[in-house]
C-alpha cells in the first residue's frame, strides 16, 4: 500500500472521529465509549455500507460485523458502569464471559470447521487474553488523578493495532481501529481547555476488549502474525508494570512508561512488516 | 453347537453398517479437470481508466448434462478462494482478506445449478446460486459446450462469460472514487473428463 493510499484510508476515519467528538461535546465525557463506538459504526457504514443487525447475523455470521457489534456492546456495558447501573466488581467478574462470548461471536464461522478440542482451546485462550487485558488496563486507571496518560496509551495501542491490520491486508479493520483511536484522541481535546477528561476504568475495560478482539480477528481472518499480535497486545499493559515500579510518579517515569508501550508497538509493526 | 458359531457372523452381517452404494457414473457425468480449467476475472479500475485481469488457478466440480434432457442436468462448481492469483502477493493477500472474500471465513466460491435450459445446439442457459463471501445470489449464465474429444479419457469443454456486481456480495471496498469498479466480468473455461 502506498503512502497516498494509507492517507486516503486514514481520511475515512475522520467523519467517525468527528461524530465521536460531537456526541462527547453534546452529552459529556461520560458518553465517550458510546460516542467512539458510534464513530466506528459510521466509518464502517461509509467504507463498506451499513452492517447487518445482530439478529440478521445469527443466520449469516460475518466476523467483521460481529467485531463491530461486540465493540458497540462493550461500549454500552462501559457506559452502564460509568452511569452506576452496575458495580465495578460485577464488571470485573463479567470480563471473562464477555471476552469469551465476543470471541465466539467473531470467530464462530472459522472455529466451526475445527475439531472440538481446537475450538475450545482457541476460544478459551482468547477469552482469557481478553479478560486479562480488560482487567490489567482497568488497573492502569485506578487511582490515577488524570486520565490523560492511560487515554494516550490506549489511543496509541489502537493506532498500532490499525497499522498491524493495514499491513495484514485489511484496510477496513484498520480503519475501524483507527477510528476508535482517533475518537479517544478527540475526547482528549475538551480537556485541553479545562474540562477534565472523564475516561473511567470502565472505559479502559471496554478498550481492552476491543484491543484484543481487533488483534485476534486480525490473526484469524486477516494476515496479522501471532508474534506481532502478542507484542501489540501487551504494549498497553507494559506501562502498568513500569508505573508499579515507581514509588512516586515523576515525569521521567511517565515518559518511560509511554515509551515502552511505543517501543513494543513499533516492534510489533516491524515484526509484521517482516523486518 | 456348531451352528452357534454362526450367530456372531449373522449378527455382524445384520448390524454392521453397509457401505453406501456408489452411484454409477453415466455417459453424461463429467468431472472438472482442475488442471485444465480456469476462471479469469476482469474489473475496471482507477476511475475506469484501465481494466485489471486476475484469475483463480483452481476450478473443481462436476457436471451432469444430457443434451437431450437438460432439465435433468446438474452443475456444481467450486473455486477455492486461496487460488486467487493476480501476480502480486500483497494484492492476493488483500483479496483473500476480510475487505473482499474473507477466505478464512468463506474458503470457496460455489455455484450450484437450479435450472438448465437448452438454447441452441451447444448452448445452455444455466440458472443457479452463486455463493461467495458469505452471500448467495441467483444468476443465469449462458454456457457453451465447446466440443469433445479423446485425450486420456473422453473430454468435453465448456465456457461461459457473465458479469456480477461485487457489491451484491458485500465486497464494496475500494469503490470510493471508483478506485475499483463494482461490475466484475467472470470468464470461466472448464474442461471435464468423463466420470468413472
Amino acid at each position: 500500500m502506498e503512502l497516498g493510499q494509507v492517507l486516503t484510508a486514514a481520511l475515512w476515519t475522520l467523519p467517525g472521529a468527528a461524530l465521536a467528538l460531537l456526541l462527547a461535546a453534546l452529552f459529556g465525557g461520560r458518553i465517550v465509549p458510546l460516542a467512539a463506538a458510534a464513530g466506528m459504526y459510521l466509518t464502517y457504514g461509509l467504507v463498506r455500507g451499513w452492517p447487518a443487525w445482530p439478529h440478521e447475523l445469527w443466520t449469516s455470521p460475518n466476523a467483521t460485523e460481529w467485531l463491530l457489534w461486540s465493540v458497540v456492546g462493550a461500549a454500552v456495558l462501559a457506559l452502564c458502569e460509568t452511569l452506576g447501573l452496575w458495580r465495578a466488581r460485577v464488571a470485573v467478574l463479567f470480563a471473562l464471559p464477555a471476552a469469551g462470548g465476543a470471541a465466539w461471536l467473531v470467530l464462530q464461522k472459522i472455529v466451526a470447521r475445527w475439531t472440538p478440542g481446537e475450538r475450545w482451546l482457541s476460544l478459551c485462550g482468547v477469552a482469557l487474553a481478553g479478560a486479562v487485558a480488560m482487567i490489567a488496563l482497568r488497573k492502569l486507571w485506578t487511582g490515577r488523578a488524570s486520565a490523560a496518560l492511560p487515554a494516550i496509551v490506549l489511543a496509541m495501542a489502537l493506532t498500532f493495532d490499525a497499522m498491524l491490520l493495514g499491513i495484514g491486508h485489511t484496510g477496513l479493520m484498520a480503519q475501524m481501529a483507527g477510528t476508535l483511536s482517533a475518537a479517544i484522541c478527540m475526547a482528549l481535546v475538551p480537556s485541553l481547555w479545562g474540562r477534565s477528561l472523564v475516561f473511567t476504568p470502565a472505559n479502559a475495560t471496554w478498550v481492552g476488549l476491543a484491543h484484543v478482539l481487533f488483534l485476534v480477528t486480525g490473526v484469524r481472518i486477516a494476515d496479522v502474525q501471532w508474534p506481532a499480535a502478542v507484542l501489540a497486545g501487551v504494549a498497553p499493559v507494559l506501562p502498568l508494570l513500569a508505573m508499579s515500579l515507581a514509588t512516586r510518579r515523576p515525569a521521567l517515569w511517565v515518559a518511560f512508561a509511554v515509551s515502552i508501550a511505543a517501543v513494543a508497538g513499533i516492534a510489533a509493526v516491524l515484526v509484521q512488516s517482516g523486518y | 453347537m456348531k451352528i452357534l458359531l454362526l450367530v456372531p457372523v449373522l449378527l455382524a452381517a445384520v448390524t454392521l453398517p453397509k457401505p453406501a452404494p456408489q452411484p454409477i457414473a453415466g455417459e453424461h457425468d463429467w468431472t472438472v479437470d482442475s488442471v485444465h480449467s480456469t476462471c479469469v476475472f476482469r474489473v475496471k479500475m482507477h476511475g475506469d481508466a484501465a481494466v485489471f485481469l486476475g484469475m483463480f488457478d483452481t476450478v473443481e466440480g462436476a457436471i451432469t448434462l444430457d443434451p437431450t434432457k437438460p432439465a435433468d442436468g446438474k452443475i456444481a462448481i467450486t473455486i477455492p478462494v486461496d487460488s486467487v492469483h493476480t501476480h502480486d502477493a500483497k494484492r492476493d493477500g488483500h483479496l483473500k482478506g476480510p475487505d473482499f472474500f474473507s477466505a478464512k471465513e468463506n474458503p470457496t466460491i460455489e455455484f450450484h445449478s437450479t435450472k438448465i435450459e437448452k438454447k441452441g445446439d451447444s448452448t445452455f442457459a444455466v440458472t443457479g446460486d452463486l455463493a461467495m463471501a458469505g452471500k448467495s445470489h441467483s444468476v443465469t449464465v449462458q454456457v457453451n459446450r465447446i466440443g469433445e474429444g479423446d485425450f486420456y479419457g473422453k473430454r468435453v469443454g465448456w465456457e461461459t462469460e457473465f458479469s456480477i456486481k461485487r457489491s451484491d456480495y458485500g465486497m464494496t471496498y475500494g469503490m470510493d472514487k471508483n478506485a475499483l469498479g463494482d461490475e466484475v466480468k467472470l470468464m470461466v473455461a472448464i474442461e471435464t473428463v468423463q466420470a468413472k
